[in-house]
C-alpha cells in the first residue's frame, strides 16, 4: 500500500482567519519552495495556479451531496472538477506539478474540502490529504473565535495551528490564547509565523490523516482559565490505562458517530484492545474513517488508550461513561479535563 | 453453494475464468474478492496452487460443518476465509490490519471506509 500511497500527490488546505495572513504564507511558500511545482487552487476554487501563474478562471462554489443519502458525506463538486482537470494535466506531463495547495476564504467550511478526498474515489486515487493548516490572527483571535462560526471549524478541523500577529499582543494575551486553542483542538500543534516566515516543514507534510502519525495531545490542554469562553467548538480526551473490549467500544463509536454525525468534526483514537499486541489507530472525518494496526506495544509498556474527539456541543459526560463502560475492566480513567 | 461447484473451480488453472463456466455474483463483495485473488495471483503474489490448497481446507471444513448439520459458510464467505488465511501467511497483511478494518467498518459502515 505504502507505495501507491507515495504515487499520490500530496494536498495541504490551507484555511485561516480573513486577514490572518495566509496569502502571504502562500507566497512565501511557492517562493522558498522554487524548484518545487506547485498547483494552488485558491478561494473560491475558480482559480488554478501553478508556480503563480494563474491558468483557469471559472466557477462558483459547489456543495454536493454524494447519491448514498449521508448527509456528511457532502463533496465540493467544484474540487472535484478542478483536481480532476488537474489530474489529466499531470496524466499527460507529470512534470507539471508534485503538490497541491489549497487555500480557502476565511468563511469556507472545512469539512466538505477534506470529505473530497475519502469519499469520491477518482481524487482519492490521485491525491493523499497531507493536512489542514489554519492561520490565526493573534491580535483578533479572540474576537472572531467569538463572532465568527466558521473561525471555530477552523480550528477544530486544524492538524495544526499557525499564530500570526504574535508580536501584537503582550504574553498574558498569549498565553490566553493558546490554552483556548488547545482546549478547542488539543491534537493540533500550535506554531509561530513571522510575516510570513515559517519553517516549511510546520507546513507540509504533516501527516495529518496519517495513522502512523503520533498522537500527541497539546499540554495547554490542561490550562486552568477553563470556562472563560463558550466555545461552540471543544474537544474531549479520554485516556485509559485499561483495555478496551472490541466489540464494545464499536458500538460506542457506531452510535455515537451515528447521531454526532455532523458535530463530530475530528477524532482519533490510538487504543488498546485486550488480547491485541499492536495498537489499534483510527481516525474520521464526520462519519467517514479509516483504521490500521500501528506499532507493537512494547514488553511491559503501560498500554495506554488515548482518544480525542473535537466538535460542537459534544455530550463530554455521556461519552466518558460510555467509553467507561467500553472498557474490559473498570479502572478509573486520569481524569482529563 | 455446493462443494461440488468448489471442485470444479479447483480444478482450473489459471485465470480459471473460463467462457463455459457459469459464476454468478450474489453480491459485489463477491466479485471484489474473487478478482482480488486472481490479480494477486496473476501478479506473483502467490502460486495459484498455494490458493488452493488453501481454499481447499475451508471448503473441507465447510463440508465438516454442513455434514454435522450445522450452517456453512457461503462459497464466497469460504473464498473470503481463504484470501485472509493465505495474505496473513504471505505477510500481505496481518490479524491485527483485518481487525482494524472490521472495527471501522463495524463503526460507520462499508461505503464509509477510508482506505489506507
Amino acid at each position: 500500500m505504502s507505495v501507491l500511497q507515495d504515487a499520490k500527490v500530496p494536498v495541504t488546505i490551507l484555511t485561516g482567519f480573513l486577514g490572518a495572513g495566509k496569502t502571504t504564507l502562500l507566497n512565501r511558500i511557492l517562493h522558498e519552495r522554487h524548484g518545487e511545482r506547485i498547483a494552488v487552487i485558491e478561494n473560491e476554487f475558480g482559480e488554478i495556479g501553478i508556480d503563480n501563474e494563474l491558468l483557469v478562471h471559472d466557477g462558483s462554489e459547489q456543495i454536493v451531496e454524494m447519491n448514498n443519502g449521508c448527509i456528511c458525506c457532502t463533496v465540493r463538486g467544484d474540487l472535484v472538477r478542478i483536481l480532476g482537470q488537474l489530474r489529466e494535466r499531470r496524466a499527460r506531463d507529470p512534470e507539471a506539478f508534485s503538490r497541491v495547495i489549497i487555500e480557502t476564504t476565511g468563511l469556507a467550511d472545512p469539512a466538505p474540502v477534506a470529505q473530497t478526498f475519502f469519499i469520491d474515489e477518482d481524487i482519492a486515487a490521485a491525491y493523499r490529504l497531507d493536512a489542514v493548516v489554519t492561520v490565526v490572527d493573534a491580535r483578533h483571535a479572540a474576537q472572531q473565535l467569538d463572532e465568527s462560526h466558521e473561525a471555530q471549524e477552523q480550528v477544530g478541523f486544524a492538524d495544526r495551528i499557525l499564530l500570526s500577529k504574535l508580536d501584537l499582543v503582550d504574553t498574558a494575551e498569549q498565553r490566553r490564547l493558546r490554552e483556548r486553542l488547545a482546549r478547542m483542538n488539543p491534537r493540533a500543534p500550535v506554531r509561530e509565523v513571522h510575516f510570513g516566515a515559517a519553517p516549511i516543514g510546520e507546513l507540509l507534510d504533516i501527516g495529518g490523516f496519517s495513522l502512523d502519525a503520533i498522537l500527541e495531545i497539546e499540554p495547554g490542554f490542561l490550562g486552568e482559565d477553563a470556562h472563560e469562553h463558550d466555545d461552540s467548538v471543544q474537544s474531549f480526551v479520554f485516556r485509559s490505562g485499561a483495555p478496551f473490549d472490541a466489540d464494545r467500544l464499536q458500538a460506542f463509536l457506531r452510535e455515537t458517530i451515528a447521531s454526532h454525525a455532523r458535530d463530530l468534526m475530528r477524532y482519533k483514537g490510538v487504543v488498546a484492545f485486550a488480547g491485541v499486541d499492536h495498537r489499534i489507530v483510527f481516525q474520521g472525518v464526520h462519519m467517514v474513517m479509516s483504521a490500521d494496526a500501528g506499532r507493537p506495544w512494547a514488553e511491559g509498556e503501560l498500554r495506554e488508550s488515548k482518544l480525542v474527539f473535537i466538535g460542537r456541543g459534544l455530550p463530554q459526560r455521556e461519552f466518558r461513561e460510555a467509553l467507561e463502560r467500553s472498557l474490559l475492566q473498570e479502572s478509573p480513567a486520569a481524569p482529563v479535563q | 453453494m455446493t462443494s461440488a461447484a468448489a471442485s470444479s473451480l479447483l480444478g482450473k488453472p489459471l485465470p480459471c475464468l473460463d467462457a463455459a463456466e457459469d459464476i454468478r455474483f450474489d453480491a459485489p463483495w463477491e466479485a471484489k474478492v474473487f478478482s482480488i485473488i486472481v490479480k494477486l495471483s496473476q501478479q506473483g503474489c502467490f502460486t495459484w496452487a498455494e490458493w488452493v490448497d488453501c481454499f481447499s481446507k475451508e471448503v473441507a471444513a465447510a463440508d465438516a460443518v454442513e455434514a454435522a448439520g450445522g450452517q456453512p459458510k457461503t462459497y464466497y464467505e469460504q473464498w473470503l476465509a481463504a484470501a485472509e488465511t493465505l495474505l496473513v501467511a504471505k505477510g500481505m497483511t496481518s490479524p491485527e490490519q483485518l481487525l482494524a478494518k472490521r472495527f471501522a467498518i463495524g463503526s460507520v459502515g462499508p461505503a464509509h471506509l477510508i482506505a489506507s
